[in-house]
């Protein structure tokens, strides 16, 4: 199945369930004011009216809390480890965001870097996991993916992209899976191909839809011209030794929100549970807002206080991630960190702050940086 | 601009252009809607940019102790307890501390409004006398303003500041008008299975972020049990044990000392209700020991006070 289907937005609980064969399929749930994904039920059906979900969907493929081994340390096994069987069922999820599908695709640049430092979990979730994303029609206040070389229609890391025309929904393979996916939705219910003139009007719609979408962020006060152009052309030690730091930090609570919220963040520490004769090794979710981050077995810390930890954040998303990754920011503008910040800390002001900085340091240090994480 | 923000700003103007205070912390408007940011201004044009709306809804006491030099603080009456607190705690001299007094008429719930507004993206929020006008791309819907207050704020009993330096308005009436006590019968007519079952409900969805101890004024150990790494006091997973310990653990470590300024369920993102642990203790505080937190400078902790005849049911 190769070009896009049409299909009627009433047949997508039927092509929901259609997908659910051999897989737990997710929907985006709204109670109250928090939106999560959960497991799809046709009784309940499901509504494409939600800006993004409050937590992003990366503790599908990395979870926040994950035994990676056991081991013994008394008896005849003593010293022996066994790895924890990768056991990722099958799954889909459906109404991913772009961005959040982005950060996907960006993760996989961590995770899966080259044969000898595969992460088998990540790898293995991956896999397993079918990503069929929901164009952004309504972008929230606090979006700005368009920034972070993403926009609200955009596929990178999805298999399908659905968009919302009202009564319809078009449906655009991206991936192989992707289009063997949809050839099932199309057994499903009746799909109209997406060509001649109800094809072209269809598309049309998509296209006003995703103009209307870039124009909502480009009206925004706080979208346009923000750049990583600056910052890219200083040196790590430049931006690192920028005057905006303190007052940057001068409000963080230094709590872990901004990180646990955010799709693309990804640091974890990895700990030895023993309990009698055996333990786990177990990797869970770390935060870089956290004193405990880097304090050093020797008592030293090197970000001792906040100051140091939020700028890390911030040039670990601007400035070091696009040096490993070849100039893309290590952000997709999703904007739940700033949503969700108690202290409504802006991370779009912060670039732009970085950005002012940039321009008008002096000029950068000859010696050539090393990317560090 | 409404009037408190008005008197903020002269108030603050004054106090930096007369160089009684080093820094004035305030709130001045967010960057997005129903927000709005703790701001530490230092001079009378930064002074300008302070603001006061019902989002102002983190405790500026938490960062008020770390700040230092001399500075003005804007409080309502939970954030004047705790600046007590901090006072109290030798965490900030009084000497240091000047007090703007917001007498306060309830802080105002985002996620409620969110709820109420089921979808729709809400662009804008006026706040006149008791009415709360929320404000869309195509709508605009009028509440009362008790109907998206914080919970804590329903049933506040000490509205305007026990401290005042300076004064922003005329006092409110003192409570919020709403019963403290209900809130606790969630756990007391229940078994201890039952509660132990309530309890584990209420922080599932807890993502051990920690905003909730972050966001709280009480909290000042140099560092948190849940970062002792020698020996390491909690483990670091999701597992319910460790989840729970958490929470339990710091519960406790605000026993006697918390003003339910509510600053903890407003900064958790994952919308848990945090105050179901907090208010049992400031319940049992007030109504087994006759202790609300930090009401003066002169009032001793409840947890410094023994009596003989001091009731035994908190063991229970």
């Amino acid at each position: 199945m190769d070009e896009a289907l049409i299909f009627s937005r009433l047949d997508v609980p039927r092509i929901l369930t259609a997908w659910g064969a051999g897989r737990a399929v997710y929907i985006p749930e709204t109670a109250g004011a928090q939106t999560a994904f959960a497991l799809f039920n046709p009784e309940r059906g499901l509504s494409l009216h939600f800006g993004n979900t409050t937590l992003s969907p990366k503790s599908f493929l990395f979870p926040q809390t994950e035994c990676l081994l056991r081991f013994a340390t008394r008896g005849p096994e003593a010293g022996l480890c066994q790895t924890e069987p990768l056991g990722a069922q099958k799954r889909l999820l459906f109404g991913v965001r772009p961005c959040d599908a982005a950060a996907f695709a960006l993760l996989d640049r961590v995770f899966v870097q080259d044969d000898r430092s595969t992460d088998p979990f990540w790898a293995l979730r991956r896999e397993r996991t079918l990503l069929v994303g929901l164009a952004c029609n309504s972008p929230d206040e606090t979006c700005f993916c368009t920034a972070m070389d993403g926009g609200p229609h955009n596929t990178a890391g999805l298999d399908i992209l659905a968009c919302d025309l009202g009564d319809e929904v078009l449906l655009r393979p991206v991936t192989d899976r992707g289009r063997a996916l949809l050839a099932e939705a199309a057994q499903a219910a009746t799909g109209v191909p997406a060509r001649g003139e109800r094809g072209g009007a269809a598309l049309g719609q998509a296209e006003t839809r995703r103009m209307g979408a870039e124009a909502v962020m480009a009206r925004s006060p706080f979208v346009p011209g923000l750049t990583l152009e600056a910052v890219s052309r200083r040196s790590q030690r430049t931006v690192h030794a920028l005057g905006i730091w303190p007052r940057i930090a001068e409000t963080c609570l230094n709590c872990g929100v901004c990180t646990f919220t955010c799709p693309t963040c990804h640091c974890f520490d990895i700990q030895d549970e023993t309990k009698g004769g055996s333990g786990r090794r177990v990797r869970n979710w770390d935060t870089c807002m956290s004193w405990l981050f880097t304090a050093h077995a020797s008592g030293h810390n090197p970000r001792p206080t906040k100051v140091e930890r939020v700028r890390q954040r911030f040039m670990h998303k601007f400035k070091y991630m696009p040096m490993n990754l070849g100039g893309r920011p290590g952000c997709v503008g999703c904007g739940r960190c700033v949503r969700q910040c108690p202290a409504n800390i802006d991370i779009r002001e912060v670039l732009r702050a970085m950005d002012m900085a940039c321009r008008i340091a002096p000029p950068s240090s000859l010696i050539p940086d090393e990317a560090v994480s | 601009m409404n009037a408190y923000a008005r008197r903020i700003r002269e108030i603050a103007q004054r106090l930096l252009a007369e160089k009684r205070v080093d820094a004035v912390l305030g709130y001045r408007a967010g960057t997005v809607p129903m927000r709005a940011r703790p701001f530490v201004a230092r001079t009378p044009a930064e002074a300008g940019e302070l603001t006061w709306t019902g989002f102002c809804v983190g405790n500026l006491a938490r960062l008020a102790a770390g700040l230092g030099g001399r500075l003005a603080v804007c409080a309502q009456g939970c954030v004047s307890r705790n600046l007590v607190g901090i006072v109290r705690e030798n965490r900030l001299r009084r000497e240091d501390l000047t007090v703007i007094a917001v007498p306060c008429l309830g802080m105002l719930d985002a996620r409620k409004i969110v709820t109420r507004m089921s979808g729709r993206a809400v662009t804008g929020v006026r706040e006149e006398g008791d009415e709360v006008t929320v404000t869309g791309a195509d709508f605009e819907e009028v509440f009362g303003r008790g109907d998206v207050k914080r919970d804590n704020c329903l049933t506040c009993l000490h509205r305007n500041p026990v401290l005042a330096d300076e004064v922003v308005a005329d006092p409110v009436p003192e409570t919020g008008g709403g019963d403290i006590d209900k809130l606790i019968e969630l756990w007391e007519r229940k078994k201890p299975e039952a509660r132990f079952e309530l309890f584990t409900r209420t922080f599932r969805d807890c993502i051990r972020c920690y905003a909730c101890r972050d966001a709280c004024p009480l909290c000042h150990c140099a560092t948190c049990f849940v970062n002792r790494s020698n020996p390491q006091w909690l483990g670091k997973t999701q597992d319910e044990p460790d989840v729970l310990t958490y929470h339990l653990l710091r519960a406790f470590h605000c026993a006697g000392r918390c003003t339910d300024c509510g600053a903890c369920e407003s900064a958790c993102p994952a919308g848990i209700p945090m105050r179901r642990l907090t208010s049992k203790l400031e319940s049992d505080a007030r109504r087994l020991f006759g202790h609300e937190a930090f009401l003066s400078l002169d009032a001793k902790p409840a947890l410094a006070v023994f009596s003989p005849d001091d009731p035994d049911e908190v063991f229970s």
